[in-house]
């Protein structure tokens, strides 16, 4: 990546990564125009062909273009990896608000429960969680939302425990302003911009872990093309056939850095102005 | 009938082992319209006064310790908390020391105006935000339509403190207390911010407790002051006279200590020794250790405040020896 630009290095971060995302986003919504071949029916004399002219990825072992599938794959993953950041915070500015406003049990409870999540690994409490809703789509989200929120909770409640003594707040307490709508009104606006990049930066960990799960057949079931399932069905030809793996691990890369980079990039620029 | 009457007002800072009386034993009133200016060092528990009459003490360990605070009538240190929010804003306004932390960095300055007029009067978003550009005008803003959408950190130093007074008197308060609100503007726009405020004060018929360090800007917009030293009260008296013939030794200091009443090149006088700490209070009467007129009784017995006119008290022993 040189694409040499005119502006600071700084936000050429920014730049990089929102273009990488951009592209795949279009990828993604074109799949059905851009996908030479469909990504469904399979061709049993093109089993297993290497990259060619006319399938630029090579074809997998039932013979369906690689190319066409990692496009209609993006549309599973980018879907995944972006909805399942809103659950969590929700939850996690919700209760972090009320428990750095409020402090007494609205705040000793969620903040032991904050750190009895954070002393397990992330991936473990996620399977463990799935194990008891059932994998699947649903399973997914709602596993991404239950351990998900304490990262926001933590940020929210330190960020409300230190603006409630600003000066601002008394002053809209001088104004007559009820606890509430100071709370939503001025409270909440000021604290969210931290908890916003770290939900921006946390799309490329959903995306690895939906791209996991998906590869232990925990998340979308067949026949949904996805890339953490392509590389499982691809897993028992890697020796003799790598490219059914490499193309999609290439694409979970590539994407992953793109979101990295925006969020990066994006947490530069806000907190360089803050 | 006054507007707001403080009678020996107490307020205690609880720590766990000890607590420390901020303010002891704090009385004055003020008249509808009045400018009354509350004078004292750093630490003198001025503001922690000024709090205390709306109970938004800094901290959370503040509490009024005894004493009545008779506004408009009816005694509001002892209302609940529900019924005394009516009170803030519209009826008692503040104004704090910082004007740049006391705005919603993320907001823009006339929304923040037009949040506390539809809060108060019930208006919509429209009329909201006309009334907030008219106040935005009677501040003296130059284009109040379009700095309506400002942040505050785009204004400067003395814009911001017009501004706040417009966010101050949005809701149409009978009293604004203004917490040193030319500290740290220069000298000019010092002038202009007091000008405002006495104007705005002729139109509006406010009182207003102006809390200064400086008896010069008493001299220039107080109708009478009260001197703070050490959590009292030391001194209170119409302004010409209190200019004219201080009776107390720290007035008559801090009237010694201001520059235009120094030939030029004279050095700055200022204070011996220092205020005393809270913690550790001298016994007698406060000043005594600073004090040029110290004599015994001064150690030992307690300098309560002595009334030497209708309109005036001082809490030295020996106010008849500064009258003369």
């Amino acid at each position: 990546m040189n694409l040499a630009l005119p502006i600071g290095r700084r936000s050429a971060t920014l730049y990089h990564g929102v273009l990488i995302v951009l592209v795949w986003v279009i990828l993604a919504l074109g799949a059905s125009a851009i996908a030479p071949y469909d990504p469904t029916v399979g061709n049993d004399l093109l089993a297993m062909q290497g990259p060619s002219a006319l399938h630029w990825f090579g074809c997998d072992n039932q013979g369906r273009d690689i190319l066409s599938r990692l496009l209609y794959g993006a549309r599973t993953d980018i879907t995944m990896a972006a909805l399942a950041i809103f659950p969590p915070f929700v939850i996690g500015c919700g209760i972090g608000l009320v428990a750095g406003y409020f402090g007494g049990v609205s705040d000793y409870l969620p903040i032991r429960l904050l750190d009895v999540t954070g002393s397990f690994p992330y991936f473990i409490l996620i399977l463990a969680v799935i194990s008891v809703v059932g994998p699947g789509q649903p399973g997914f989200y709602i596993s991404v939302a239950a351990v998900g929120w304490v990262g926001y909770a933590r940020i929210l409640r330190n960020q409300t425990r230190s603006l409630r003594q600003g000066e601002f707040v008394t002053a809209a307490r001088c104004l007559g302003f009820s606890g509430p709508r100071i709370l939503l009104l001025h409270i909440l606006p000021n604290a969210l911009l931290p908890a916003a990049i770290q939900a921006i930066s946390d799309i490329a960990l959903t995306l690895m872990l939906a791209v996991a799960l998906n590869y232990l057949g925990l998340g979308v079931q067949a026949p949904a093309i996805e890339w953490g399932r392509m590389i499982s069905e691809g897993q028992a030809y890697l020796a003799p056939d790598p490219w059914i793996c490499f193309f999609p691990g290439a694409a979970i890369m590539l994407l992953a850095l793109g979101f990295r980079l925006a969020a990066d990039g994006l947490a530069e620029r806000l907190e360089g102005e803050g | 009938m006054a507007l707001l009457s403080v009678s020996h007002l107490a307020v205690d800072f609880h720590f766990p082992r000890y607590r420390i009386r901020a303010v002891d034993d704090v009385s004055f009133t003020i008249e509808p319209g009045e400018v009354l200016g509350l004078v004292g060092e750093s630490g003198a528990g001025k503001t922690v006064a000024c709090r205390a009459l709306i109970r938004l003490l800094p901290g959370r360990n503040g509490r009024i310790a005894s004493g009545r605070v008779d506004f408009a009538g009816r005694d509001i240190a002892r209302l609940p908390e529900e019924d005394l929010r009516p009170y803030r804003g519209r009826q008692i306004a503040f104004m704090f020391q910082d004007s740049a932390a006391q705005f919603d960095p993320v907001m823009s300055v006339g929304a923040q105006i037009a949040e506390t007029i539809a809060f108060h009067d019930n208006l919509d978003h429209a009329e909201a935000r006309g009334r907030a550009i008219e106040w935005l005008r009677q501040v003296g803003l130059a284009d109040p339509q379009h700095q309506y959408d400002w942040f505050p950190h785009q204004f400067s130093g003395g814009l911001r403190q017009r501004v706040l007074i417009a966010t101050a008197l949005a809701a149409s308060p009978k009293l604004l207390i203004a917490d040193e609100p030319t500290t740290g503007l220069d000298v000019t726009v010092q002038a202009q911010i007091l000008r405002l405020l006495l104007d705005l004060r002729d139109k509006l018929g406010f009182a207003i407790i102006l809390v200064t360090p400086d008896l010069g800007v008493v001299a220039e917009v107080c109708d009478a002051a009260a001197i703070m030293y050490a959590g009292r009260i030391v001194e209170q008296a119409p302004k010409s006279e209190l200019l004219s013939r201080p009776l107390h030794p720290y007035s008559e200091a801090l009237m010694r200590a201001l520059p235009d009443k120094l030939a030029p090149g004279a050095p700055l006088l200022s204070i011996a020794g220092q205020a005393p700490s809270l913690a550790a209070l001298p016994r007698g009467c406060r000043f005594h250790p600073r004090c040029p007129y110290v004599e015994e009784a001064c150690r030992f017995g307690d300098a309560q405040l002595a009334q030497v006119s209708p309109w005036r008290t001082s809490a030295c022993l020996r106010w008849q020896i500064l009258a003369q």
